[in-house]
């Protein structure tokens, strides 16, 4: 919205509806998965370090956690080694994991200085840093009529997040922007998918919320129609009958996981739209879909529970 | 999706009489338009908490109804401790029953700025939608709940709501629903 399409008093009025959203928000953590367009795009990516510099600056805590997707395939190629798959998942030998440790090293110094341009205190971090990200390898079951598990190398899974670190650096108001490397035991370094360090991330913060920026509108049904509003279950039953699928898998995981352990709410947020994080957070609509614990206040149940005979006013 | 969408109500069924009111005898209109009506429309309020925004609406309710204030707000917050009314995206539908009520009625309040309501995604709400039913027909108020769910299901419906400034204008766009596609 270009400045001459809105008067002084419309922009005042922006501005004071924004106060009950953050005054409802103060100091609550919010999670954000950064990825897809928002980081390749320049407008984009400026619009992103704002956002997130506003959101603390206004007394939120925003932590973000970023991938590396397109990035690394690029560099792979420059460099000659060849990207193995297996079962779509991309096989880590140690080359690879150089590749992936130095784009991915590089992309956060880029999203750390994109923050501290608008005013944030953004510090990098790797999972490895005071060893937060405790992460072992992960294998796949065996293929069938093959008796040894699936070996992806130094792809890892998650055994869990020390919160204290994050912790120790949002309480004195800087901003963590997360890698998805995380630690073995003997500290050598696993490759991560990122959203499920966001989730596991936002699970163990007890985040208000987990926002996942994307390269879609959102959560679409078999129709294509953009899902405004779900629930955990209703992710469960999309995954289960293939409305939901690829990349949008991984996602749907840790919402999940991160909605069964305490997160109030997950919002799969349209990247391509600028400033979605402001208008996710700070207006009444957001763009894309969210998605709710089942056991958020469901409104026809309870009503249902409240008129019945025995329920409701016996004044 | 929240508030699974019930079979529409019959819509020529629908007919409320209330003699020297806007009677509802189009035969297209729903449930909720037919049971609101521009007096009951108020988009000015300021209030700071719930309990403020229940207790104008016990006012309004009992200037036109013959209803007691405060026993409107008494069984209004009974409803809310059994979970928020509030749908997210800054809405809320409180509703209560009440013992002598002698058909079901509706108000509609616009808070500025939004207030707290512990609603599902976290959001202040600056839209209400108030329902009075009385104690019989309990199937019945359920519908007409759950199509007003579905009227605010309805991100079209709600943008355009937001963007009307009057109170005859707020009950067109409830008449209006469903919004013929764009």
């Amino acid at each position: 919205m270009s400045t001459s399409l809105i008067s002084l008093a419309q922009k005042a009025q922006i501005l004071a509806d924004a106060l009950p959203y953050i005054r409802g928000f103060h100091g609550k953590t919010f999670v954000i998965k950064y990825g897809g367009n928002a980081m390749t795009d320049p407008a984009l990516k400026a619009a992103f370090g704002g956002d997130i510099a506003l959101l603390r600056l206004v007394g939120m805590n925003p932590i973000v956690v970023h991938g590396g997707g397109p990035q690394i395939n690029e560099l792979l190629q420059t460099m000659g080694v060849k990207a193995v798959f297996r079962r779509g998942m991309r096989v880590t030998d140690e080359k690879t994991m150089n590749v992936v440790e130095m784009v991915l090293g590089e992309l956060n110094q880029e999203i750390v200085g994109l923050i501290n341009q608008h005013g944030g205190k953004a510090v990098g971090l790797n999972g490895q840093d005071g060893h937060f990200i405790h992460a072992r390898k992960m294998l796949l079951p065996p293929a069938e009529g093959e008796v040894e598990p699936l070996d992806l190398g130094l792809v890892g899974e998650i055994e869990r997040i020390d919160a204290d670190l994050i912790n120790i650096l949002s309480d004195k108001g800087y901003i963590p922007v997360v890698m998805p490397i995380g630690a073995g035991p003997a500290g050598e370094a696993f490759n991560i998918n990122a959203d499920l360090v966001a989730g596991k991330l936002a699970e163990t913060l007890r985040a208000e919320k987990l926002l996942m920026l994307t390269n879609t509108p959102g959560v679409l049904d078999r129709t294509g129609r953009l899902l405004n509003s779900i629930t955990a279950a209703d992710v469960e039953r999309l995954s289960l009958d293939g409305t939901v699928q690829g990349g949008m898998l991984p996602k749907m995981d840790a919402a999940l996981h991160a909605l069964r352990h305490g997160v109030r709410s997950v919002h799969v947020v349209d990247g391509r739209v600028p400033n979605a994080l402001l208008l996710e957070v700070l207006t009444s609509e957001g763009v894309g879909t969210t998605i709710l614990p089942d056991d958020a206040p469901q409104f026809l149940a309870d009503s249902r529970r409240y008129l019945e005979p025995a329920g409701g006013d016996t004044l | 999706m929240r508030a699974e969408p019930t079979p529409r109500p019959e819509r020529s069924g629908v007919r409320v009489e209330r003699p020297g009111r806007i009677t509802a005898t189009d035969r297209m209109m729903n449930r909720v338009a037919s049971i609101l009506s521009p007096e009951r429309i108020r988009l000015d309020l300021s209030a700071s908490a719930k309990n403020q925004v229940f207790d104008s609406a016990g006012r309004l309710f009992g200037a036109l109804e013959a209803v007691e204030p405060t026993r409107v707000v008494t069984s209004l917050l009974a409803r809310e401790n059994l979970g928020s009314t509030g749908l997210g995206q800054g809405v809320a539908i409180p509703h209560a029953r009440l013992k002598g009520l002698r058909q079901a009625v509706a108000a509609y309040l616009r808070v500025n700025p939004a207030i707290s309501f512990d609603a599902p995604d976290g959001k202040p709400v600056s839209e209400l939608l108030f329902l009075l039913v009385p104690e019989q027909a309990t199937e019945d108020h359920l519908q007409t709940l759950a199509e007003a769910a579905e009227m605010f299901n309805d991100r079209r419906f709600r943008d355009h709501l937001r963007n009307q400034f009057s109170a005859t204008s707020v009950y067109q766009a409830f008449v209006d629903w469903p919004m013929t596609a764009a």
